[in-house]
């Protein structure tokens, strides 16, 4: 309905499908957004000893955007390519652990939840270790 | 408290993982898989997209959305979209395009929608549309049971003609708000008999509507808990006689809750 409403807007700069994709996308988001979607899932403190604070004064700020880099970069080494799809749909687009499992077709039988507590599960070794490696070199 | 601790560790998480200024836009994304994108912006996308998991995840989701097949219970509606859609296309396209079809031979009509190219692009299935509807379902977690025709809203498209006495005028709310509204207020109208309020996203289409005998209308829960921070919501009101005729209409209103601040760290 919404692409249909919309047609005009179309100015062919782009191709039709990742046109329409990013309609759906939008819709989808904005829907979710209305609808709280953090009660899935029970979770214990992931990133202790990373400041993860507000970034309410410039120090921890600085602090803030430090930890989220690193937390990218452990992201990235030690996630596999499905569990990092589901970590980032599920924290960065606040999507539920059904939903994404639907979307992204996942036929194992607990769905994106076996993949969000793999992926839990390894980013927090990923930080300690990087943790006790700093301690090392600092200390 | 550990309750807050996680709570902050879900907005660090949030805040860490959202695009960037380096991010890709969709267009990119997709231009990167066609070989589409000039080379200069090819190579730093490229780069980009290796150690980003957002843009990994988004080209992951665009190129199902891409390939995915329609399923038996999805083909009904995907058709009547279509069907519009490329009703819609005949028109922005014109004459021209009709013109030099002309003595062709008739193509099926998802052939002739979906063959049609724009500056380099590709021709989609219908599929794509499929998997859109499929998206929203999804989302929506509404399963399809039946096939027939979704109504058009009565105010898409063309406003019916409506002999207006007065304009009618709006008290609240409008404009940037702390909160969401728990109700919409206008003034009354002389021999108005009830009136009736629409609630609206910003491109016309209907959220909720609403009727009341009184110059004021409550919100319910369910609808207030659709107006979320940042987004951008329309209203109008319109007074009706006891006969049901519209007697007076209010300009359409717009307003938006304000996104708060994060609150500092205690």
């Amino acid at each position: 309905m919404k692409a249909y409403l919309n047609l005009k807007s179309f100015r062919g700069e782009s191709k039709v499908s990742s046109w329409l994709y990013s309609i759906t996308r939008s819709e989808c988001m904005n829907f979710l957004k209305a609808r709280s979607a953090r009660s899935d899932l029970v979770e214990e403190e992931l990133l202790e000893g990373l400041p993860a604070g507000d970034g309410s004064s410039p120090d921890r700020l600085l602090e803030r955007e430090g930890s989220a880099r690193i937390v990218r970069a452990l992201l990235d080494q030690a996630l596999d390519e499905i569990e990092k799809r589901v970590f980032t749909l599920h924290y960065g687009d606040d999507i539920t652990l059904e939903v994404i499992t639907r979307l992204l077709g996942l036929e194992n039988r607990s769905g994106a939840k076996a993949y969000i507590v793999s992926a839990r599960r390894k980013l927090s070794r990923a930080i300690r270790e990087w943790k006790a490696r700093e301690q090392a070199l600092n200390g | 408290m550990k309750g807050d601790a996680i709570v902050r560790e879900r907005e660090f998480l949030k805040a860490a993982l959202a695009p960037s200024d380096a991010c890709a836009t969709i267009e990119q994304l997709s231009g990167l898989s066609d070989a589409s994108l000039p080379e200069p912006v090819r190579a730093r996308i490229s780069g980009h997209v290796t150690t980003c998991q957002r843009c990994q995840t988004e080209i992951a989701l665009l190129k199902k959305f891409e390939s995915a097949a329609a399923g038996p219970d999805e083909e009904g509606a995907a058709s009547w979209i279509t069907a519009r859609l490329e009703r819609q296309f005949e028109q922005i396209t014109g004459a021209a395009r009709a013109s030099s079809q002309a003595g062709k031979e008739r193509k099926p009509w998802w052939r002739r929608l979906f063959s049609f190219r724009l500056l380099g692009s590709r021709p989609v299935t219908a599929a794509a549309f499929a998997l859109a509807l499929a998206m929203l379902l999804i989302v929506l977690n509404l399963p399809l049971r039946n096939t027939r025709e979704p109504a058009l809203s009565p105010d898409v498209g063309l406003t019916p003609p409506v002999f207006r006495s007065d304009a009618l005028a709006v008290l609240g709310p409008t404009g940037d708000l702390e909160e969401a509204p728990t109700e919409l207020r206008w003034q009354p109208a002389p021999d108005a008999a009830t009136y009736s309020v629409q609630l609206m996203e910003v491109d016309r289409v209907e959220l909720w509507k609403g009727e009341s005998s009184k110059s004021s209308l409550s919100l319910p829960p369910a609808v207030r808990a659709r107006i979320v921070p940042g987004k951008a919501l329309l209203w109008k009101v319109e007074a009706r006689d006891a006969s049901g005729r519209t007697i007076a209409r209010s300009e359409i209103q717009r307003f938006r809750v304000a996104i708060r601040p994060p609150r500092p760290a205690k």
